[in-house]
């Protein structure tokens, strides 16, 4: 038998070939569904009879019934124009990121999930909502859950958001804290300070996700992430 | 030797991220039952969105080179969700589907919720003649990267045969169409590689679609029994389709 490997160091994981993933469950549309109307005058469907043949045409209906429609969880986001209404931005905000966890859900115990849960609800809290603050923006979220999977604390940290949206996730052990905003791009920026004394010692830097371990090892995160 | 009998087979973080069951009509459910289906089911769901559905006519005269495009909404779908976004129903004109995101409890769990939603909708709507029931489910297998790389072939045994001069492959998507004789519908399976949610993992998708669109059991007592009958079906074909590696991954 002959054995293929699959490498991640090859460009299938580039953002550019990401946009032409070819399988159904990844066509997500934002859009309302539209159908073109096959009884228009010299419209779509005149076109149509011009290009393919009465053979080839015979074969799309059953090719149509063959095809699954999209998952119900791709349509997350449709509704009928952009919400305006502050409590709509806030729950299409939150449904969108507990979406997203579903998706890693597998990796991630009941606990844990209930626990992010309610702080998402209670970063989104319309009574405690300012109308220029932005809600999460979701590819900075879907860092911080990556960051949480590969990191697996025990300890879970505390959750804010910058002025754009982005997590930010602290940890504090007495005056010792690491503070890590996770920017949209997928990479993340982070602070620990230490109290030596009444000294406070600052570090910080800004690294992808990966990489994020290694950067903060020198400042025993251990302190922070276990029991 | 992998045991087939799917009562056993109980998984502790099963690989599903969606399941679905669609069933769909042969004629349009009208505005007016749609409207009282969305009433009486946002008393079970959190929240509810309108999704309509448009036709767009577009005219051109060739001689004036003007053209005119016409929109009128045809239809109108609601999609209901749970607090946690995870229990959804998605009611079409021509077609009634439950959803199930991870994390999956259970055939028995979303079985029940599949029957209470479609026994309500009867009520509402009586009878429709079904002309499709469809049971999908998506499952995606994170594998660890060992030094960047990963043998597939070691967690699935779908994937595309490739001539040995080929030494890796960057990505692959294979979709099959087979005839299932146990419960006389086919099967549409798809396995690819996604992009990865979890660092320093690939993933593969497995996405297996059980229909049939003849012959269709029509009163509810004979569709749940053959609900029934393509779940034990659906889960010979994942165990068929994975690895004792892979299982690995998720007991």
């Amino acid at each position: 038998m002959s054995v293929h490997y699959l490498s991640v160091n090859q460009p299938f994981l580039s953002r550019d070939s990401r946009k032409i993933e070819a399988s159904p469950y990844f066509n997500s549309s934002n859009e309302p569904n539209i159908t073109i109307s096959s009884d228009g005058f010299g419209g779509v469907s005149d076109m149509n009879a011009q290009v393919f043949s009465k053979a080839l045409a015979g074969l799309a209906e059953p090719l149509q019934r063959l095809a699954s429609s999209t998952p119900p969880s791709m349509l997350e986001s449709v509704r009928s124009g952009k919400p305006t209404r502050l409590d709509e931005r806030l729950y299409d905000a939150t449904a969108t990121v507990k979406i997203k966890m579903s998706n890693v859900a597998m990796h991630i115990g009941t606990e844990w999930r209930d626990k992010l849960f309610n702080q998402i609800d209670s970063l989104h809290d319309i009574k405690e909502w300012d109308e220029d603050d932005n809600p999460v923006n979701k590819d900075s979220f879907g860092a911080f859950i990556k960051e949480l999977i590969l990191l697996k604390p025990d300890n879970h940290p505390g959750l804010g958001l910058s002025f754009n949206g982005n997590v930010i996730a602290m940890w504090r052990k007495n005056n010792d804290k690491l503070i890590i905003e996770f920017l949209a791009n997928g990479k993340a920026k982070w602070l620990v300070s230490h109290d030596v004394g009444g000294d406070v010692e600052r570090a910080s830097g800004i690294s992808n996700l990966l990489r994020l371990p290694e950067c903060i090892a020198p400042y025993n995160p251990e302190r922070w992430f276990k029991k | 030797m992998t045991n087939l009998d799917s009562s056993s087979m109980q998984y502790s973080r099963p690989p599903i991220i969606e399941s679905i069951i669609n069933i769909q009509f042969e004629k349009d459910v009208g505005f007016k039952e749609v409207e009282a289906l969305r009433k009486k089911f946002s008393k079970h769901y959190f929240n509810e969105i309108e999704i309509p559905h448009y036709n767009v006519k577009v005219e051109v005269r060739e001689n004036t080179k003007k053209h005119e495009a016409k929109v009128k909404q045809e239809s109108i779908s609601y999609r209901f969700s749970n607090e946690d976004s995870n229990q959804l129903l998605v009611l079409e004109p021509n077609s009634f589907i439950v959803s199930q995101l991870a994390p999956y409890a259970g055939w028995d769990e979303f079985y029940e919720r599949f029957r209470r939603d479609w026994e309500a909708w009867r009520r509402v709507v009586g009878y429709q003649k079904i002309s499709r029931i469809g049971v999908r489910y998506i499952n995606r297998l994170d594998i660890p990267l060992k030094n960047e790389k990963v043998k597939h072939e070691e967690y699935v045994n779908i994937y595309p045969r490739l001539p040995s001069y080929f030494s890796s492959v960057n990505s692959y998507q294979v979709e099959c169409i087979i005839p299932l004789d146990e419960v006389n519908a086919e099967l549409r399976l798809n396995s690819a590689v996604v992009p990865s949610p979890v660092l320093n993992h690939l993933s593969v998708l497995i996405d297996q679609d059980i229909f049939k669109d003849n012959e269709l059991p029509q009163k509810n007592a004979d569709l749940f029994m053959y609900l029934e009958a393509i779940h034990k079906e659906k889960n010979k074909v994942f165990e068929l389709c994975v690895s004792d590696k892979a299982r690995e991954l998720f007991k």
